[in-house]
């Protein structure tokens, strides 16, 4: 469609972008790369040498990398169970035409939109504290042992947490997925007198299949990156229970100053985000085509 | 200030495929050129040629003598009429029209004029403050004439302008278009893929196929001898029947063919190559067929279209596809009747195994009427 | 469905789902409530909802112990900055993009949207080291140059899909009209794209607002975001949870009223196209 002309005007167009990004990608990564094949720490500066793979050995064999790698797929695993579910059964119920229907969903979207300082902060002490938060309250007026959720379930609760904010993302994106679907589709199942749930399972949930697909791939790349409301909340802790992979590199390089051994853990934590990407598109890769 | 328009060897390809091959076509100033065929022929893609929004890929293209192949659009001095009308949705109806003068630097008060008196011209005065989506089909298809008028281009291309409309508003823009072209007398080049169209439209038709130009002329050139089997398929409506045949004998009288069935037809048409036993196909529309009791075709009526003024009866004869039959509004024939068709030799086409026409003995006395309009310059 | 449902199940629906929507929204509810109480009402038992003394100090204590303007202005130039930064690149690239495609267009766009992807922990330590040794830590300039960097396959992706949605057909006659490349963005292509460049400027400037791994491990005092602001609450000394909510409320406010209007641009900028 585009004559000479236009061709290498957009050459130039698009060049400033495409260069930027280029840097911004190439140049953090070929450093880190390179930083982790080094001992360097900040603690003992300009005595940097080279040290191959050593790095990589301390970091893969350390008991704290396991216990930071399974916090990660525990958590990804628990919000995406989470969200997914809830989403979808959000966005049924805001498919249905009800009084005030838009306030309510102003008021499901809305946790998406809280910084993630925020809703953590609120969320432990407002909410989560083992004596003056509300549900330490609503636990006692009912008789039940309040839960101190940070001495005792904290990944469960940065969990929970996380997935509050990301449920309004999923909700929304099925919901727009759910009005998609054909009115006429509807209609037919009605003529064909499909009862509800074979109706949810036969026409609705295939229908979203491609929806969840996106949903879930989108929030594994964010969720494997969980870091502020870890940082703010548990600092990793109690010991290493809420570290995932990027709090135990932040902590390797800006607590313990340890450059050369938390490059090898940022490389780890780039090739693990690219082994699930890969996992998830081949396993759901038919749903995506674009 | 002229409107000729030429085209030498001019080819477009879109990376491995070929759109339009090695062109030559002449336009005159102030003709009315409609280039007509099936879809993806080229046609628009050598309208946009023309326009210069598509760059060529070889050849020519000259406007008012000059070679603008290498000129982009804005420079041409042409305007076009999109399929889509294509107005400027933000800008209200006198900014529409007024757009091009605004980017040729002409001052306030003449675009002003220019505007109005175009608005005058095309019934639009009431509407010049409107928004597009206020509009109607019809009025924003004549706020995209009027946008094209207002430039006094040296051409006006149209793209299938008539396609979004109703078939009401159809037949009455197509008079509209006529009537501009009387009045301005500028060069117009006007795609469709309406046979109708173009036959009522047409100084010349252009025939387009695959990228190629079968065949190009006045309407009824191309309706009363065209070259080929593809042209003769294409111009008519209801298609022309084609049946298969064989040569019997030629002679200085034209060629005697016989019909699967048997029937011999004596053609006037110059015999050419052809020699006895050569395969042919003997064409003949629908309009020329008549009803005859002792009429050469005899079939079953499979379906009878009846439009009131006219009747389109399929005939299932014998060892031949379905028949067209066009017949008055008055016949009273029903399906499942059988019925006999008379062979009218002098309208019938003869098309050898290649599917070039044999030229008639005798040229029809209107094939080269220029249009009564044309002016004699 | 085109029959009307019976009132009873509406209702059924209406009350499940304002329970739903109100469950959901209650710690954000909760929080504004507690940010008009006094500390010692914030932090007793049993919780009040309605009737306790409201009072307005904390905001005011807010801004005069920690200087919260300071910090909201820095969100706002951090976040204002970093989009329109974006656009003056992205608006050119989505236009070639759209308009202009060549065969490997489609690839490029792909490729800018799989470096979002990238773990940000896989650079944090060289960003780290080359902002603290090049001055940039705790600058302004340097973190909206990385917000920059972070959200402009988002603004380039929007700004395409908005751009094509523009029929081409428009520009070809603006092109005929006589309109040079220049004058066909500036007449045309732009007064056409104003809702979709402002939907764009919405979203990134709501994703640049709540950025929280950045703003944290590249600030400390002077060019911090409200992300980190509140981030300090996090260990603070004595009582401190109306401070907080108080803090939270205004930190929270405007990218709420933000987000709201821009529900739809959500769908089509985080999912890159997949869902219609």
């Amino acid at each position: 469609m585009a004559t000479r002309h236009a061709s290498a005007l957009a050459r130039t167009a698009i060049a400033p972008s495409a260069l930027v990004l280029f840097l911004w990608m190439i140049v953090p990564l070929g450093m880190t790369i390179y930083f982790s094949l080094l001992h360097y720490s900040l603690l003992d500066p300009g005595n940097e040498s080279f040290i191959g793979f050593l790095n990589y050995r301390y970091f893969l064999t350390d008991p704290a990398f396991f216990t930071a790698l399974f916090n990660t797929l525990k958590l990804l695993g628990a919000v995406l169970a989470l969200t997914v579910v809830g989403g979808i059964l959000l966005a049924l119920l805001l498919d249905q035409p009800f009084f005030g229907r838009g306030i309510v969903r102003l008021m499901v979207i809305a946790p998406f939109f809280v910084m993630p300082t925020v809703s953590a902060l609120i969320w432990k002490n407002l909410l989560m504290h083992p004596v003056s938060g509300l549900f330490a309250w609503l636990a006692k007026s009912v008789g039940l042992r309040p839960i101190d959720w940070f001495a005792e379930a904290p990944l469960a609760a940065i969990s929970l947490i996380v997935a509050w904010q990301w449920l309004p993302f999923a909700a929304l994106i099925l919901l727009t997925a759910l009005q998609s679907l054909d009115q006429e589709q509807k209609e037919a199942a009605e003529m064909d007198g499909a009862p509800p749930i074979s109706y949810f399972f036969h026409i609705v949930l295939p229908h979203l299949g491609r929806a969840i697909t996106v949903v879930i791939l989108i929030e594994t790349i964010f969720l494997l990156n969980v870091f502020a409301e870890i940082r703010v909340t548990t600092g990793g802790g109690p010991g290493l229970q809420t570290t995932n992979i990027p709090f135990l590199v932040y902590a390797q390089a800006l607590l313990q100053f340890d450059v050369g051994g938390a490059s090898a853990g940022g490389i780890v934590a780039v090739i693990l985000a690219n082994i699930v990407a890969f996992f998830l598109v081949r396993m759901i890769g038919r749903n995506l085509e674009a | 200030m002229s409107g000729r328009i030429v085209l030498r060897g001019v080819s477009k390809s879109f990376g491995e495929s070929t759109i339009i091959r090695s062109l030559d076509l002449e336009i005159e100033d102030g003709a009315f050129v409609v280039f007509v065929g099936p879809s993806g022929c080229g046609k628009s893609t050598l309208l946009r040629l023309i326009a210069g929004l598509e760059d060529a890929s070889s050849g020519r293209i000259e406007i008012d003598g000059a070679d603008v192949s290498h000129v982009p659009p804005a420079k041409r001095g042409l305007s076009m009429v999109f399929q889509s009308y294509a107005l400027y949705p933000h800008m209200s109806v006198r900014g529409n029209i007024g757009f091009g003068l605004k980017m040729a630097g002409m001052p306030r008060e003449v675009i002003r004029q220019k505007v109005e008196k175009a608005a005058q011209i095309l019934n639009l005065s009431d509407y010049l403050d409107r928004k597009p989506r206020q509009l109607s089909g019809g009025q924003r298809q004549r706020v995209a004439i009027g946008r094209a008028i207002v430039r006094e281009p040296k051409a006006f291309l149209f793209d299938e302008p008539l396609s979004n409309l109703d078939a009401a508003l159809r037949v009455q823009m197509r008079l509209e278009i006529a009537q501009l072209h009387e009045s301005l007398r500028t060069t117009m080049v006007y795609v469709t893929h309406d046979q109708v169209e173009a036959m009522t439209l047409a100084d010349k038709i252009v025939v387009l196929n695959g990228g190629r130009i079968e065949q190009a002329g006045t309407p009824l050139e191309l309706y009363h001898h065209p070259v080929n089997l593809f042209v003769a398929g294409f111009i008519g409506s209801p298609k022309m029947n084609f049946l298969a045949a064989e040569v019997r004998s030629v002679g200085p009288e034209g060629v005697v063919v016989a019909l699967a069935g048997g029937q011999e037809i004596a053609v006037p048409v110059m015999p050419g190559h052809l020699t006895a036993g050569a395969k042919v196909t003997l064409g003949m529309r629908p309009e020329h067929l008549r009803p005859a009791d002792r009429g050469e075709l005899v079939g079953e009526v499979a379906v009878a279209e009846r439009l009131g003024g006219e009747t389109y009866l399929y005939l299932r004869v014998p060892e031949q596809p379905l028949l067209v039959v066009q017949t008055d509004g008055g016949n009273a024939t029903r399906v499942r009747e059988r019925i006999a068709v008379g062979i009218e030799r002098e309208t019938c086409h003869l098309f050898d195994s290649e599917g070039r026409s044999l030229p008639r003995l005798l040229r029809h006395p209107l094939a080269d009427m220029p249009r009564p309009t044309d002016s004699p310059s | 469905m085109a029959r009307a449902l019976s009132l009873r199940r509406r209702s059924l629906t209406a009350v499940v789902g304002w329970a739903v929507g109100l469950l959901l929204f209650f710690p954000i509810l909760w929080m504004v409530i507690t940010s008009f109480k006094t500390e010692l009402e914030a932090f007793s038992t049993p919780p009040r909802f309605l009737f306790f003394d409201w009072t307005v100090e904390n905001f005011g204590i807010v801004q005069q112990r920690s200087d919260y303007l300071k910090f909201a202005g820095n969100s706002i130039v951090l976040s204002l900055g970093s989009t329109l930064l974006g656009l003056a690149f992205a608006i050119p690239t989505a236009w070639a993009m759209a308009f202009a495609p060549a065969r490997r267009t489609k690839d490029v766009l792909l490729w800018m949207l799989s470096t979002k992807m990238m773990p940000p922990v896989g650079a944090l330590i060289p960003v780290y080291l080359l902002f603290k040794d090049s001055g940039l830590l705790d600058s302004r300039v340097g973190l909206i140059g990385v917000e920059f960097l972070l959200n402009l396959p988002i603004i380039v992706w929007m700004l395409f899909t908005y751009f094509k949605e523009i029929p081409a057909d428009i520009l070809e006659a603006a092109r005929m009209d006589g309109a040079t490349l220049w004058r066909e963005i500036v007449y045309v292509l732009t007064p056409m794209a104003v809702p979709g460049i402002a939907s764009t400027v919405l979203l990134n400037v709501i994703l640049a607002w709540n950025e929280a791994f950045w703003t944290l491990n590249l600030t400390t005092t002077d060019a911090a975001p409200l992300t980190v602001f509140i981030a300090s609450y996090s260990s603070p000394e004595g009582l401190f949870w109306a401070k907080l909510s108080a803090a939270s409320t205004m930190a929270i406010a405007p990218i709420l009223v933000l987000g709201w209007f821009s529900q739809r641009q959500l769908v089509r900028g985080l999912t890159f196209g997949a869902v219609k």
